[in-house]
């Protein structure tokens, strides 16, 4: 008798402690992402490059709160951490209670966000989730997401707001709202100023405007910089930078409402230029996003990029080798309209169908989205192009646009026109999903193993394995 | 048995806490391996998706072969010209190009190794070296390989074009045969240790008296690795090739993180099998159904290659043996 309650003790011991290691592993999924979360002191700087793994140590207090009033915000880098904190800072009870949840991985977000929308009761299910441009109206036409009206956000604060930003984030059921942004996001061709005046004898952004008005200009100008280089200096540093300019000015989206998908003539003429640039060496043949394409601003290999406001501040700025004037390229740099308007990424905010909290969750969206003054606030800190015209307007007379990095050139000023321009018409939901599958062919088609013809039909294929429910035209 | 034994006035029945002490294995697997798996087949023959447009599921609805259809003729109607057919031809054509050279090298390092006339210096040294990329995560290794043949700037073309060799950088992630080159080279260079180890524990399991015997005779090295090494290893190399077909055929880690993308460059030609099937599942469509059919294809793939592994590695003189046997008793009866 002994023995069978030995045994029996010793099996249900070991069964326990299996048990006990899968929900380990579960506890583990879950918690991991808390690593990068902060409630950490609001006056951390905000400046870029905030740390990105900032302290644990913020999980005790967060913790003798009632844990179920943590509202947890999923995003993939640190800057929306950096502007919660810095327009929350007036407000600490709603910081606090913010759980910033940094997947790190632009990548994987979608299959991460995914998965947690298929799971109410999960501890881990996001309150608000943050949403980029190639992605978002997946969530908007759903009902994984609330109307901003749930949340007490009124046609009121909407007022400021750049129309695109609105039209992006409508559910095209019913025309209800459901996601905000803090940003606009027009885009610039931005030249470094020495090169151009050594190259080009180009001495101001109007001259070298004129120099790529077109995009024949635009070749053009990029074989005059190459040969006056000698080879050393390319116009551009990967062929993927003009993709976004392209896709902007798409005639139609890549899926229209009836669920037909359709070749762009504007993305065959992207396959062109690409093959352009990639045959006749006017490029730096880097791939976007890569170490070494990033490290293109701090030396004389890149002549300029195509880039948005956000683009700015977080990538030329960021990797131009050096803070202030006299270091690196900074300050060197210009910007002008390029060869056509367009408009690249930003960030919205949207409450899950399962918020726990609505009320909080529109008071953080409209702190961070609506709020004339908090907002004008965060663009002089950050430099940020903030979605709220009276905003930009008020900075804008006050002169606060003048920016050292750009050599004194006033960012507002060039941003505005072009904000006030922007057509989303050419975005759908499928936008991610296609732009790398039409990528994978552009680079054959570019690198001459592949014809046009078979390089279409190829992308074509495969958009009808990805998608089988479209009708491909 | 325990009631053939109702005779006896007592007897303990330990066998039974054997079953307790394996329990919680079974449950575990039941919950986690078992009913996926059931799960699985199931929805290889149901539509299930995402509509992406409203991000909405449809289905799991039954809807027959279609799936299986989809993933056996293109659309122009051909049969095996799919990007699950591609996929699976990737996976074995760089399955083949390490597995190859793989089982040549292990073989030949184990014998040299158990060789008690060559008796090498520093053995040990060298099953270090040998084994150490092993050590490494396959993630950690494929970083690695794609800065070194990064293009134009990595330390490969820096290497051949500074010194001349070359007028231009080679782009050897967005060519063919080079990126599938590099995964099987990394596949092998990672793999050949372990199977090494596994050779030299077969070899070291060979009687000694045999390969005595063997020398005594006259046989030269060659003959006693043909005649004595080799057949007494069959059965460790079929464990070998088995296991090898198996994790070759389930490739994943290197090509996903080796490419740019992630998704096989250039054009596919490096997607494998698996890399496919979690593209089906989790991209795009989420096409949850045809990927579970991919899976199946898959699943019956591997068991196609590891029955007929089975059967060319089968000991030939056992079964004639056998049969022989078999025939005399026949002959005997008969003549009975």
């Amino acid at each position: 008798m002994k023995k069978k309650l030995l045994s029996v003790l010793l099996s249900s011991a070991m069964l326990a402690s299996v048990l006990v290691g899968c929900g380990g592993n579960d506890g583990g999924g879950s918690t991991a992402p808390a690593d990068t979360s902060t409630e950490a002191p609001a006056d951390t700087s905000t400046e870029a490059e905030a740390p990105a793994d900032t302290s644990t140590e913020a999980e005790a207090p967060a913790d003798t709160a009632a844990s179920g009033d943590k509202l947890y915000v999923y995003s993939w880098n640190t800057e929306l951490q950096e502007r919660l904190q810095l327009v929350l800072k007036d407000k600490p009870e709603l910081l606090d209670r913010i759980e910033y949840v940094n997947v790190g991985d632009s990548a994987i977000y979608q299959e991460k966000i995914d998965q947690l929308l298929q799971t109410p009761d999960s501890p881990d299910y996001p309150d608000i989730i943050a949403f980029e441009a190639a992605y978002i109206m997946k969530y908007t036409n759903s009902d994984q997401t609330l109307p901003v009206t749930d949340l007490g956000i009124t046609d009121a604060d909407l007022a400021e707001m750049y129309p695109y930003t609105i039209d992006v984030a409508t559910d095209k059921r019913n025309g209800s709202l459901k996601g905000l942004s803090w940003q606009a996001c027009p885009g610039a061709f931005m030249y470094r100023t020495d090169l151009a005046e050594n190259l080009l004898g180009v001495k101001s952004p109007e001259e070298m405007q004129a120099k790529i008005s077109t995009w024949d200009d635009f070749v053009a100008t990029a074989r005059e910089i190459k040969e006056k280089s000698n080879g050393e200096t390319k116009i551009l540093s990967s062929n993927g930078d003009l993709q976004e300019v392209f896709r902007s000015n798409m005639e139609n989206p890549w899926v229209d409402d009836n669920g037909v998908f359709r070749m762009d003539p504007m993305m065959e003429q992207y396959m062109d230029m690409v093959k352009t640039l990639e045959q006749e060496d006017l490029s730096c043949h880097t791939t976007t996003w890569t170490d070494e394409w990033n490290a293109g601003p701090s030396t004389d290999a890149v002549f300029g990029y195509f880039g948005c406001t956000w683009f700015l501040h977080w990538t030329i700025k960021a990797n131009c080798g050096g803070e202030k004037v006299g270091e690196g390229t900074f300050g060197l740099w210009n910007m002008c309209q390029g060869p056509m308007p367009y408009y690249w990424g930003g960030t919205w905010l949207g409450a899950t169908a399962g918020c726990s909290d609505p009320a909080a969750a529109g008071e953080i969206m409209k702190t961070l989205c609506c709020d004339t003054e908090i907002m004008t606030e965060m663009s002089r800190e950050t430099l940020d192009y903030v979605n709220n015209k009276t905003a930009m307007q008020t900075l804008s007379d006050e002169g606060a646009g003048a920016y050292d990095f750009l050599g004194g050139q006033d960012f507002i000023a060039v941003f505005s026109p072009l904000a006030d321009q922007v057509d989303v018409s050419f975005m759908s939901a499928y936008d991610q999903k296609i732009n790398e599958l039409l990528g994978t062919q552009i680079t054959e088609y570019s690198l001459g193993n592949k014809d046009k013809e078979t390089a279409i039909a190829d992308f074509k294929a495969a958009v009808a394995e990805a998608y089988p429910s479209l009708t491909i035209e | 048995m325990a009631k053939s034994n109702t005779t006896k006035h007592k007897t303990v029945e330990y066998g039974r806490y054997g079953y307790y002490f394996i329990a919680p294995f079974f449950i575990i697997f039941a919950i986690f391996q078992l009913w996926p798996l059931i799960y699985t087949i199931g929805l290889a023959f149901c539509e299930n998706y995402y509509d992406t447009m409203w991000n909405t599921e449809i289905g799991p609805t039954f809807n027959g072969v279609a799936n299986f259809a989809t993933i056996f003729k293109s659309a122009e109607g051909t049969y095996f010209d799919t990007y699950t057919f591609r996929a699976l031809g990737n996976t074995l054509i760089m399955w083949f190009l390490n597995f190859a050279p793989q089982i040549l090298l292990a073989l030949l390092l184990a014998v040299w190794f158990t060789d008690t006339r060559v008796k090498i210096k520093a053995q040990g040294a060298y099953k270090v070296l040998v084994f150490m990329p092993n050590i490494i995560t396959a993630a950690t290794i494929s970083v690695l390989f794609y800065k070194l043949f990064d293009y134009p700037n990595g330390p490969i073309n820096q290497l051949f074009v500074n010194s001349g060799i070359w007028a231009q950088p080679y782009q050897f992630l967005a060519t063919k045969w080079a990126t599938r080159g590099i995964i099987s080279f990394i596949n092998f260079w990672m793999w050949y240790g372990n199977t090494m180890i596994v050779l030299t524990a077969g070899v070291l399991g060979i009687s000694p008296s045999l390969f005595e015997a063997a020398r005594v005779d006259g046989a030269t090295s060659w003959e006693i690795f043909k005649s004595v090494t080799l057949p007494l290893l069959r059965p460790i190399l079929l464990f070998t090739l088995v296991n090898s077909a198996i994790g070759g055929l389930q490739m994943y880690d290197i090509p996903k993180l080796l490419t740019t993308s992630g998704y096989g460059d250039p054009d596919y030609t490096t997607r494998t099998i698996t890399m496919y099937i979690r593209e089906l599942a989790f991209t795009g469509s989420r096409q949850m159904g045809k990927a579970s059919a991919a899976s199946l294809v898959l699943f019956v793939v591997t068991l196609f290659f590891s029955l007929v592994l089975f059967y060319i590695m089968r000991d030939k003189d056992a079964i004639k043996e056998k049969k022989a046997i078999k025939a005399a008793q026949k002959a005997r009866k008969g003549a009975n």
